[in-house]
């Protein structure tokens, strides 16, 4: 009998780590993880194997899909990135993964797209996978995103390559680059005493557990019949909460609460992001260099309902959260916790 | 009148409505054409604060097989209560209560001169009169309940109300307020005036009575300890303390609020319930007599939360403006959805973030808040009309000026 071949791009990741993990624990697989960086002390298993390539080299990774029949496309820039990078790594990674599959004749592939694909700047509530794309797109990553997921979808065809389209919202857990470490950053300026608005939007968090095993059901549901190919799905904890619970969750983890909250009027916070933005762009019209902090996008962002609806994940890939939301803000401020003590060992 | 709208000051939708409950002509209810119902409507309103109203605004079909049912229960309630009755002459009054109510001329005289519904009992052939008159099908009704409640009492009374478990706790609920909700489910199937799947969501309607009695139980730990009544399961408070009189001591007052948050997140699993079953109900009669338990609940359960002076405080009450207001605004199931949505972000801004229970409790108030969005899409315009009239209260604006003016001008004419 041979095994499944699955190659993971972006497998080194902080999403792509937790998929080769499950992908381990929950089937017989062997595992290619193809992946810009490689860390030297990376070692082979009997079943992972490592290729050093760039997503956006066409030959590069064709090579690396040759003999896969399942290919999960999970690299991604992170948000910091410029621009132009997003449009290439996403746009032309994508069809350069999509044409690989294509010639090397991987039967399924499953796109990590993100949930922000909806995102127009106005509220999302009980969202789910009938609403159009926005006309227009509030930042370059969303829309790109939105550009390679509707490629992905576009390449289902039943006789060549099954497809579907995975959109989590807001990933958290251990080795989380952004979401996590954003937040302790915060709590580090002492500005973990601001509240933005009265508190009342709410936000889909999703432990990346779940986001993970996601992946590992889609790869086994993907198959002519089940409903699944061509079509994407939003993944969540299926728990939103009120935005401003989520940090004061993870630093009560550390046992640290602000003694006194201070709210910022939403109407107010947006004259004052006007304001930064004004002031980002006349720093750069002298040409100095300004980072975009405090935007009114941002704003609105944290403080609008943004929340969707799970129930197509629930019936077409009998997905349900095996770690609940308490759990993962536990899980996820115990690893931080430790890499804190870590450093400060070192520094001692 | 004058204390309540003082207390209110700050929250002017509050003194609007008790002006206008003031100034609304009562609805008079006049019996006086009819002895026996005079009899039972008198009866109600000596049993009860806070169904009185509400069951005698019901529509005429089902007022008398309502008020029957609470004096019926209450009955029953008087008997299982009264400690001056020994267990051997309790539990066979308590175990056929279902088959007395058939006697036609029954009455009680064994209560203790100090039990606060004895009358009810002297004169229970006034009861039992009406309920032979009713329907067939409310007696059946009536007497299936009456038997099931009063079995559940027999059984409590014996072995003694152990509530350790969570599973307990909602068994204990079940039998002297579940029972209750599903009577009355039953009863709105059966007039015609609800589609029969109210009867048959059984489950809705023992969550609409477990919410009330949970919030209440909570509300009352200190009162019924001084009864030596206790009814939060030892699973629940055990986290917390080693005996659950231990609570109220001053040195356990953190363990204490914990365990509080623990019993409110308990009872707030029942709203998605509520909900759902309010949502059900389509007669404006039968929607706001439902309702109008469930609002005060959540508002009552939003009082207690991270309040310690339910271990130091008998009695503890949502002010008389907010009951009025509730009242006033329960009529329809997008407001009652704002209702909810209003008091859950109120529960959770209020949260601790070091109580074990912080991820729970905004769950669930995100959960009704998701609920309420998705399937009362109306209650978000009827919320930010609440709103309006709550921050206009903090901002203590012009509003609260003018109503205190028209309460002086109220409590002018009352006292004239």
């Amino acid at each position: 009998m041979s095994t499944t071949k699955c190659l993971v791009t972006g497998g080194n990741g902080f999403l792509g780590r937790w998929i080769v993990e499950d992908l381990i624990k929950r089937t017989d697989y062997h595992i290619t993880i193809l992946d810009i960086f490689i860390p030297t002390n990376a070692a082979p298993t009997d079943r992972i194997t490592y290729i050093a390539g760039d997503i956006t080299d066409a030959p590069a990774v064709r090579n690396a899909l040759k003999g896969h029949h399942i290919c999960m496309h999970v690299a991604s820039p992170p948000h910091h990135f410029p621009a132009e990078k997003f449009k290439k790594i996403n746009i032309e990674g994508t069809q350069n993964v999509i044409d690989g599959c294509l010639q090397e004749g991987v039967r399924r592939l499953i796109y990590t797209s993100s949930a922000s694909v909806l995102q127009d700047g106005g509220p999302l509530e009980n969202a789910d996978e009938t609403l159009p794309y926005p006309k227009t797109f509030i930042e370059t990553y969303s829309e790109t995103k939105a550009i390679a997921e509707t490629m992905i979808l576009k390449a289902n065809n039943n006789s060549t390559l099954l497809t579907c389209s995975l959109r989590p919202s807001g990933i958290f857990g251990p080795g989380d680059t952004q979401a996590t470490p954003g937040f302790m950053e915060v709590l580090k300026k002492g500005q973990h005493r601001l509240q933005i608005g009265d508190n009342s939007g709410l936000f889909d968090w999703t432990y990346v557990e779940n986001v993970a095993y996601s992946h590992v059901l889609a790869a086994e549901k993907l198959v002519a019949g089940s409903g699944v190919p061509g079509q994407a799905f939003f993944i969540t904890n299926g728990a939103p909460v009120p935005f401003w619970n989520h940090p004061r969750a993870l630093y009560a983890e550390k046992g640290v609460v602000a003694p006194r909250i201070i709210i910022i009027n939403f109407q107010i916070a947006l004259i004052i992001g006007f304001l930064s933005e004004m002031f980002s762009l006349l720093k750069k019209m002298m040409g100095k260099e300004a980072k975009e902090g405090f935007t009114r996008v941002r704003v609105r962002y944290i403080s609008y309902n943004r929340y969707f609806n799970i129930n197509k994940a629930r019936t077409l890939l009998g997905y349900e959260p095996v770690v609940v939301y308490k759990e993962g803000v536990k899980k996820t401020m115990a690893h931080f916790m430790a890499l804190e003590e870590l450093e400060a060992k070192k520094k001692a | 009148m004058a204390s309540a709208i003082l207390a209110s000051l700050f929250h002017p939708s509050e003194v609007l409505a008790l002006v206008q409950y003031k100034l609304a002509p009562k609805t008079k209810y006049d019996y006086t054409n009819d002895k026996a119902r005079e009899r039972l409507y008198h009866h109600l309103n000596m049993t009860s604060r806070s169904f009185a109203a509400v069951i005698q605004d019901l529509d005429e079909e089902l007022k008398d097989a309502i008020c029957l049912f609470y004096l019926i229960l209450r009955g029953l309630d008087t008997i299982e209560d009264d400690m001056t009755i020994d267990l051997e002459t309790k539990i066979p009054y308590l175990k056929t209560f279902h088959e007395i109510i058939y006697q036609k001329g029954w009455t009680f005289t064994k209560n203790g001169p100090n039990e606060k519904d004895r009358q009810l009992l002297v004169e229970f052939d006034v009861v039992i009169e009406g309920f032979l008159a009713l329907k067939p099908a409310y007696q059946t009704i009536i007497a299936d309940i009456t038997k099931r409640m009063g079995n559940g009492m027999a059984h409590y009374a014996t072995a003694g109300i152990h509530v350790d478990t969570t599973a307990d706790y909602d068994e204990y609920c079940h039998y002297v307020a579940g029972l209750v909700g599903l009577g009355l489910s039953e009863m709105f199937s059966a007039c015609g005036f609800e589609s029969p799947m109210v009867a048959k969501r059984k489950d809705l309607s023992n969550s609409m009575g477990l919410f009330l009695q949970k919030t209440n139980i909570t509300r009352d730990y200190l009162e019924d300890l001084r009864d030596n009544r206790r009814f939060w399961p030892k699973e629940i408070w055990g986290l917390y303390a080693e005996k659950l009189e231990d609570l109220v001591k001053p040195e356990n007052s953190d363990k204490a609020k914990q365990c509080l948050s623990h019993m409110v997140s308990n009872a707030m699993g029942h709203i998605k319930d509520v909900l759902e079953y309010l949502e059900m109900i389509k007669n404006p009669s039968c929607f706001k007599f439902c309702a109008i338990p469930q609002v005060m609940a959540i508002a009552t359960l939003n009082m207690l939360h991270t309040n310690y002076k339910i271990f130091t405080h008998e009695n503890i009450k949502i002010r008389k403006g907010e009951t009025v207001w509730l009242m006033k605004e329960s009529d329809n199931i997008d407001k009652v959805a704002a209702i909810f949505r209003l008091y859950a972000r109120e529960v959770n801004n209020k949260s601790d973030p070091l109580d074990p229970h912080f991820v729970d409790i905004g769950v669930a108030c995100g959960e009704i808040e998701q609920i309420c969005v998705g399937k009362y899409p109306g209650s978000t315009a009827e919320l930010a009309r609440l709103q309006a009239g709550v921050m206009a209260g903090t901002s203590g604006s012009v509003i609260t000026a003018a109503a205190v003016v028209a309460g002086a001008v109220v409590l002018k004419s009352t006292f004239a």
